[in-house]
C-alpha cells in the first residue's frame, strides 16, 4: 500500500440493488419509490437513495481496493447529483496517505454516475489495515 | 513546516486535538496523557495520528510512536521531525 495508488470499480443500480436496500433501510419515502410523485418534484424519475452509494462504498473497500483485510474506521459522503434506476457508476479511488505507525489508509472517491455524465458524490474513507 | 516555531507547533497541535477529540476545552501539556482526555480512545488514538501527520506535513512510523509517555514526548518527537524536514 502506497500514496498515490489509484483503482476503479463500476456498479450498477440494478433492480435487484434497489429493491434489497428498499428492505434493508426501509425508506420507501416517495421520493424513493414514487415516479409521478418525483416527477412533481422535479426530477425525471424516482431518486435513489443516496446511502446505496454507500453500499457500493463499502463494497469497493472492502471486497475490491487491493489493501486486504479492512476494517472501515470512517466515511465522509458528499452527495452531488441524484441517480436513478439503471445507473451506473464508477468509483475512482486513490490512498491520498498511509498511516504505517497506526496501519491506516486514507482514500479519497470520485463517484462518476457514466449514465447522466456528472459527478455523483465524492468521500472520504478511513480504513484501518488487519 | 520548518519555519514554525515552539509556540505555532503547539498551537497548531492544540488545535488538532480540539478537533480530533471533539472538546474546544483542551490545552495540551507536557504532562498529558490518554487517560487525561474522556474521547481518546484507539480509534481516536489512530484518527489522532493521521490528523498530526496532515496538519504538520509528516510521518510517522510505529517504532516511534509505540513507547511514547505522554504529550511531552510526542511533541519532541514531532518538534525533531519538522526540524529534520529542513
Amino acid at each position: 500500500m502506497r500514496e498515490g495508488l489509484e483503482a476503479s470499480r463500476t456498479y450498477t443500480i440494478s433492480p435487484e440493488v434497489y429493491e434489497a436496500f428498499l428492505v434493508a433501510s426501509g425508506d420507501v419515502n416517495p421520493l424513493h419509490v414514487d415516479d409521478e410523485h418525483a416527477r412533481r418534484l422535479g426530477f425525471p424519475e424516482k431518486v435513489m437513495h443516496g446511502a446505496i452509494l454507500g453500499c457500493f462504498i463499502s463494497h469497493f473497500v472492502g471486497m475490491h481496493f487491493p489493501a486486504g483485510a479492512v476494517v472501515l474506521q470512517s466515511l465522509d459522503t458528499q452527495l452531488k447529483s441524484p441517480c436513478h434506476l439503471h445507473d451506473q457508476v464508477r468509483i475512482d479511488a486513490r490512498v491520498t496517505q498511509v498511516a504505517e505507525a497506526v496501519g491506516a489508509v486514507v482514500m479519497s472517491l470520485v463517484l462518476t454516475n457514466e449514465t447522466r455524465g456528472r459527478v455523483a458524490a465524492k468521500a472520504r474513507v478511513q480504513v484501518g489495515l488487519r | 513546516m520548518s519555519t514554525l516555531d515552539d509556540a505555532a507547533i503547539r498551537a497548531r497541535l492544540t488545535d488538532i486535538f480540539r478537533d480530533t477529540f471533539d472538546d474546544d476545552s483542551i490545552e495540551i501539556h507536557e504532562a498529558m496523557t490518554a487517560a487525561d482526555v474522556d474521547e481518546w480512545d484507539s480509534l481516536n488514538h489512530i484518527n489522532l495520528i493521521l490528523a498530526v501527520e496532515r496538519g504538520f506535513g509528516v510521518r510517522f512510523k510505529t517504532s516511534e510512536i509505540g513507547n511514547l509517555a505522554n504529550v511531552g514526548e510526542f511533541l519532541a518527537l514531532l518538534k525533531g521531525k519538522l526540524a529534520a524536514a529542513g
